[in-house]
């Protein structure tokens, strides 16, 4: 036999495993196969489940070993992702802004071009966007059943709606506004396409049938396709855009 | 546990991300959401969809990793206990990781949002816990049978009657030590026999 496959783990690893015994980088590399082996990862779940009841606790319990090791395993990479986070800055400034100020910034950018353009060039027959239009609150107009989402593309140059499929380059940031006919008390955007999926809960305090902002932003990075997914009403509301392109 | 709402000073230091306070709160709250996970109540009601034990260390960790992003710190109102706050998003990574691993139709509607049918929520013990248990009781009544008389006593102390280590202990007279030792060898000579009998792989398909 020219098995190529790498050997299964020992009896002996996988108690180790089980038990929070086995640490560091061997626990690194066993877990990594674990992922890639399904017999091997059947075996572990086995024990797991058998060192559960053995502990004296139901099928779907942690033991004390289990969640010590869990505890231990993940709080330095929790507390480097919290140290490290590169954009946290912007975006911890953003998050905690009026919810207003990104699209009355926006707004702004856009009114003052618009008047820049019409008081140097006045072409007739151009007609300038509407920001007041645009960025209103709507959702009366654009009813779904149950509830609606718009997303909003941010780039300082033209903020705007953004249609379903439509475009807004790397850089910008995508804002969201909402209507419910029952509005909830928890929200979650999901953001996927991208490098890792994104969610993010959002507690929000929303009048039934009115539109609001949400006290949200995501920067854009990358190419490509992305779903903007609003999960809290009766059904969840999706919408896809790309990142990239000029418009 | 109301850490966040006690303490305000931590609760500051907890919005500006200090290392400190963020540690004190993963402290806190890591056995909570790693129970959560592991529970499977994301449907509310009885149902359960599980998060395998393979991926309860990972989808802890990317709790944590979002709860500690500077928008969800700021986004907590220090009014309400952080612990709902948490497993809100504790369910979300779960959901999420159950929906890529197709576990989870997308088109899932919460229960929580049906209250009519959380009512119907029973707390009984589950069928494939009661199998389980069936299970174990039989293969670990044949590894018993194989040992010899001190480790039987242990092994029949600790793992059908279930006393803790310092029970254990005290009824053999034996340091706790001791008995960490004697049960690290039990169980590892426990699974090479669960092992050469077939009973690991006789598993259920993964989770």
């Amino acid at each position: 036999m020219s098995d190529k496959a790498p050997p299964h783990l020992s009896d002996e690893t996988l108690t180790e495993l089980v038990e929070g015994t086995r640490g560091g980088r061997a626990r690194e590399k066993a877990l990594a196969h674990l992922r890639s082996c399904e017999a091997c990862a059947q075996r572990h779940q086995r024990l797991v489940e058998l060192s559960r009841l053995l502990a004296g606790g139901a099928l779907h319990e942690p033991t004390e070993e289990e969640l010590a090791a869990i505890r231990q395993a993940n709080r330095a990479a929790v507390l480097a992702s919290a140290r490290a986070a590169p954009e946290t800055d912007a975006v911890a400034t953003r998050a905690s802004a009026p919810w207003w100020r990104p699209l009355a910034m926006a707004a702004g950018v856009l009114l003052f071009g618009s008047l820049a353009v019409w008081g140097t060039l006045r072409t007739p027959g151009v007609s300038d966007p509407d920001p007041v239009g645009t960025f209103a609150a709507r959702g009366a107009d654009r009813a779904a059943p149950g509830g609606s989402l718009r997303v909003f593309c941010m780039d300082a140059a033209t903020p705007r709606v953004l249609d379903e499929g439509a475009s807004c380059p790397a850089g910008a940031a995508l804002a969201f506004a909402v209507r419910f006919e029952t509005a909830p008390e928890v929200l979650r955007i999901e953001f996927t396409g991208g490098a890792a999926p994104e969610i993010h809960p959002i507690e929000v305090t929303l009048v039934p049938g009115k539109e609001a902002v949400l006290p949200l932003t995501l920067t854009l990075e990358g190419e490509g396709e992305r779903v903007v997914t609003l999960i809290g009403g009766p059904a969840p509301l999706q919408q896809r855009i790309r990142v990239g392109g000029a418009q | 546990m109301t850490l966040l709402l006690e303490d305000r000073a931590l609760l500051e230091g907890f919005r500006r991300g200090e290392e400190a306070a963020l540690a004190r709160v993963y402290d806190a709250y890591s056995d909570e959401v790693a129970r959560y996970l592991a529970a499977g109540r994301f449907l509310g009601g009885a149902d359960r969809v599980r998060v395998s034990p393979l991926d309860l260390e990972a989808a802890h960790q990317e709790t944590f990793i979002r709860a500690f992003r500077p928008e969800t710190r700021r986004s907590y109102d220090g009014l309400r206990p952080f612990g709902p706050y948490l497993i809100t998003i504790a369910r979300s990574v779960a959901v999420s990781l159950l929906r890529a691993s197709g576990k989870l139709s997308r088109e899932w509607v919460s229960l929580h949002d049906t209250p009519e049918v959380t009512q119907l929520a029973s707390d009984a013990v589950d069928p494939e816990e009661q199998a389980m248990r069936a299970e174990v009781r039989v293969a670990v009544g044949g590894f018993l049978e194989n040992l010899a008389v001190g480790d039987r006593e242990l092994a029949q102390i600790r793992f059908v009657e279930g006393r803790s280590q310092e029970g254990t202990a005290a009824a053999l007279q034996l340091t706790r030590a001791e008995v960490r030792t004697r049960e690290g060898r039990l169980r590892k000579a426990l699974t090479r026999y669960l092992s050469a009998s077939g009973w690991l792989e006789k598993g259920r398909p993964l989770l």
